[in-house]
């Protein structure tokens, strides 16, 4: 719940704070030890030792959330090169695609324009020698009637 | 006492895991696939002539081609899009 503020805070402190932090709570860990030689400072060791030991642990766990935080800021900035790097090859597949189409359709339609010159050209030909029965028309237009098909 | 804060101190340096909040776009379509395939045409009922049936028959062949092309590049978009966003997994 707390997580999310905390990195958020911790984002704007420099590392080398927090790297500091930790080396003087370890130092003041060591210090209460150290001073409880010197009579007029004993007092303060426990207090000291204490106040260390928390700021120790409150440190060492941002300096885990910083770089929690910061590993997975890196896998993100990974992830968001792999996925531009995916759209760019995405898009230049789609426009090869494209172009592949329009080349492939082009062809078709030169063809439907041959094909239809060329019945224009034997059409009185092969309207001599047969005439077509309606019934074939329209079992003919029944098969490309496309009723199961049809939305409308 | 010492073990609990020992453990405790242990456990606030876990990490949270969560998902890396990164989502590629759905990739596009050419325009040429997006457009549904034509009716077949159908012959004047009221024809007897041979060159109109053929007319409408080499029609509806061309008609077919173009809607094969449709078909077969859709595949190939699937093909390429899905080898490509699964290379970035």
């Amino acid at each position: 719940m707390f997580s999310f503020p905390i990195q958020w805070l911790i984002g704007f402190v420099p590392s080398w704070i927090l790297h500091v932090a930790v080396v003087a709570s370890v130092l003041g860990i060591t210090a209460s030890y150290l001073l409880k030689i010197i009579p007029w400072v004993r007092l303060y060791c426990i207090p000291l030792r204490i106040i260390s030991i928390v700021l120790l642990l409150v440190f060492v766990w941002l300096e885990g959330s910083r770089a929690n935080n910061d590993a997975w800021e890196k896998k993100i900035a990974e992830a968001e090169a792999k996925v531009k790097i995916a759209e760019e090859k995405s898009q230049q597949a789609n426009e090869d695609l494209q172009n592949a189409l329009k080349q492939k359709t082009k062809k078709i339609k030169e063809e439907r324009v041959i094909i239809k010159e060329k019945i224009k050209r034997i059409e009185t030909k092969i309207n001599a020698d047969c005439r077509v029965d309606p019934e074939a028309i329209a079992i003919l237009n029944e098969a490309a009637g496309n009723k199961k098909g049809k939305k409308k | 006492m010492t073990r609990f804060l020992i453990v405790f101190s242990l456990l606030t340096l876990t990490a949270c895991s969560t998902p890396v909040p990164v989502k590629p776009k759905f990739p596009g379509v050419p325009q040429e696939l997006v457009t549904s395939c034509p009716d077949l045409g159908m012959i004047d009922p009221n024809t007897t002539k041979l060159s109109d049936v053929v007319y409408v028959v080499a029609d509806n062949y061309a008609n077919y081609q173009e809607c094969k092309i449709k078909v077969d590049g859709w595949l190939d978009w699937y093909k390429t899009q899905r080898s490509i966003y699964e290379g970035i997994k």
